[in-house]
């Protein structure tokens, strides 16, 4: 094993799940990881950690939580040097949302929508790629309509100014 | 290609971006039953977009489906012979790309240790090496389990 990632204060292995990692030039490595956790009211919520490495993932700083809701986690670094983070919504409206970091990770602008139609939570998993224009194209499951299976829905989208 | 919508949601502030569509959807006769999950995505060297993703199942007992894109996602076509289905994989840079199987695929009969299988690429995809494996032990007691979602970078 490489090395692992201290555990926030008051939190347990059980509740870090599906990691994404990107790494930025300078050669750090930014994580983000899946956190669910039951809350005291016995309901389930879905945040994300953050993490970083400037050794190569051989040690990472203590996993943060970040201050906003959603998850699984995809991060992408645009090639204008925004770090993109998508992930899916799972409570009312249900969706799939992005944040932006303009500063590596240190701050994000949260809850973009990039749509917020879907039936019920069973939804999430984007994955966004740079498209050769500079726009981006975001895919993630998601149920078209009421009582359907999962499809595979899709956002194109471009960075917003 | 850009519709911001600004709204207030319980003093929340929330803007739209972008033009949401389908990419497969649930053909209530041909996918009875199917479910399409766990999408990865990755646009090659070359351009070509490539999509693999989980249907009939989660992770247990999924089967692995890959399309590819030639033209930015405007359509697709089916892809079966991507040897990675079901994989995360990353260009690294140049025509280098690493492909990591999910662990959840290559688990050993001793509990809690799993293979993880890697391929890699020098020609920007169109060829991959022969599957290496990595030996991992993983704590898998979760309680939201998802697979487990292996991430490779350039370090």
């Amino acid at each position: 094993m490489l090395g692992t990632v201290p555990l926030h204060p008051g939190t347990e292995t059980i509740h870090y799940h599906e990691p994404h990692v990107v790494e930025l030039p300078s050669g750090r490595l930014v994580g983000m990881i899946r956190f669910s956790w039951t809350d005291g009211d016995g309901l389930k919520q879905r945040s994300m950690l953050q993490t970083v490495s400037d050794d190569g993932g051989r040690t990472w700083a203590p996993a943060r939580p970040l201050s906003f809701l959603g998850c699984p986690p995809h991060l992408l670094r645009h090639s204008s040097g925004v770090l993109v983070l998508t992930y899916g919504y799972r409570l009312e409206p249900y969706g799939q949302r992005v944040a932006f970091s303009r500063d590596d990770g240190a701050t994000w602008e949260h809850d973009w929508v990039l749509r917020d139609d879907g039936p019920d939570g069973d939804l999430g998993y984007p994955a966004t790629v740079e498209l050769g224009d500079g726009s981006l194209f975001s895919v993630y499951y998601q149920k078209a309509a009421v009582g359907e299976q999962c499809s595979l829905l899709g956002s194109r989208w471009v960075l917003p100014a | 290609m850009i519709t911001l919508t600004h709204e207030h949601n319980n003093r929340q502030f929330i803007a739209r971006i972008g033009e949401p569509f389908t990419v497969l959807t649930f053909d209530p006769e041909r996918d009875a039953g199917w479910c399409r999950l766990h999408p990865h995505l990755e646009r090659l060297p070359g351009g070509r977009l490539i999509l693999t993703a989980n249907i009939h199942g989660d992770i247990e007992g999924a089967e692995l489906l890959s399309y590819a894109s030639d033209d930015e996602g405007q359509t697709w076509y089916s892809y079966p012979e991507w040897p990675n289905a079901g994989w995360s994989y990353n260009v690294l840079d140049g025509q280098r790309c690493l492909a990591v199987s999910n662990g959840g695929f290559y688990e050993t009969s001793e509990t809690g240790v799993y293979h993880w299988g890697i391929r890699r690429s020098d020609d920007g995809g169109l060829t991959w090496s022969p599957i290496e494996t990595v030996h991992v032990e993983l704590d898998l007691q979760m309680d939201d389990p998802g697979g487990a979602e292996p991430v490779a970078a350039d370090v």
